[in-house]
């Protein structure tokens, strides 16, 4: 599958949710579930992967500890396949792929507040909203 | 409060400003918080666990406004209605946030749900039809044929779709298309 083809499936999440509940008994994506952010499962990352490629967002810190955290086991083919006819891990590995090569070229990582900044603050106004517009 | 518990990462944030729909387009949150787990849910993550923590994140936009605070004097704020208490240094605003847990609140009387049962029904609410099973078979034409012989449609009902669903597992449905 090309990087168009990943972006095209990516493009594709309609967010049924599926590659969160165990339904066909195969498991859950392991990326470390305690962390609870949706951006840890298949359909957050089908839909920071589709933002990435279109320039929405640029790599940051979680999307690399995201992007690690994939093993590409394929649950989450089988989970959304069965539903939705889509093929997640392909836009996984793209993922994996872009950010080695993101590594490799010594590109730039933005970074927001870590645990320990946040504690009795905020972020500061300039930071606020995002890239897409606040709220 | 620290990444686990809050994030303003936008790969993070990215993924609750979307839910595909025609008619809006992304609106990017300041931040996401997640409530820590609490007494009665599982540490690890149900599903009803996280449709509870997103229940109390869509309830933060109100929380960030002031509108949950009490107007007492104190020094400190604390929440007066709703499921969230919010523990602050200060009564205006989020600023100077100490802490967040959750307020049940006492049990609903007369079947009445209780704040926090209220605000998960009412989020879920919109995920009623997803979670639903009606699905109409269209038996005009069967059904006399199968009435005929003394057959009775079955109910599809868990145990059915259960079935359904092991079979298509058994049988490797749909195999040929995943590598």
């Amino acid at each position: 599958m090309t990087i168009d083809n990943a972006k095209k499936t990516a493009s594709q999440c309609r967010h049924y949710a599926m590659c969160k509940i165990d339904y066909l008994g195969t498991g859950l994506c392991p990326s470390d579930p305690k962390k609870h952010y949706v951006a840890y499962y298949p359909q957050g990352r089908m839909d920071f992967y589709d933002a990435l490629t279109s320039g929405l967002i640029p790599v940051t810190e979680a999307l690399l500890d995201i992007a690690d955290a994939c093993i590409l086991c394929g649950i989450c083919d089988k989970q959304c396949h069965f539903v939705t006819g889509l093929r997640p891990v392909e836009v996984m590995r793209a993922l994996k792929e872009r950010v080695a090569e993101h590594r490799k070229n010594g590109g730039a990582v933005f970074r927001r507040f870590s645990s320990g900044e946040g504690r009795g603050s905020r972020p500061s106004p300039k930071n606020r909203g995002g890239e897409l517009g606040g709220q | 409060m620290g990444a686990n518990w809050a994030a303003n990462d936008p790969a993070i944030l990215l993924t609750y400003a979307n839910d595909p729909f025609p008619l809006t387009g992304m609106k990017m949150p300041t931040f996401v918080v997640r409530i820590v787990p609490f007494e009665g849910f599982d540490e690890a993550g149900t599903v009803f666990d996280q449709r509870l923590m997103r229940a109390l994140m869509l309830g933060l936009p109100r929380l960030a406004e002031g509108k949950w605070l009490d107007s007492s004097p104190s020094s400190s704020a604390s929440l007066s209605t709703g499921p969230i208490r919010l523990a602050s240094s200060r009564k205006s605003s989020a600023d100077g946030l100490t802490g967040l847990s959750v307020d049940r609140g006492d049990q609903g009387t007369e079947g009445r749900p209780n704040p926090l049962q209220a605000l998960l029904d009412q989020t879920l609410e919109a995920y009623d039809p997803y979670m639903e099973d009606k699905r109409i078979f269209d038996t005009s034409k069967s059904g006399p044929i199968i009435e005929r012989r003394g057959l009775r449609f079955p109910r599809f009902d868990y145990s059915m779709f259960e079935r359904c669903m092991s079979y298509a597992i058994g049988a490797a449905w749909g195999a040929k298309l995943i590598k």
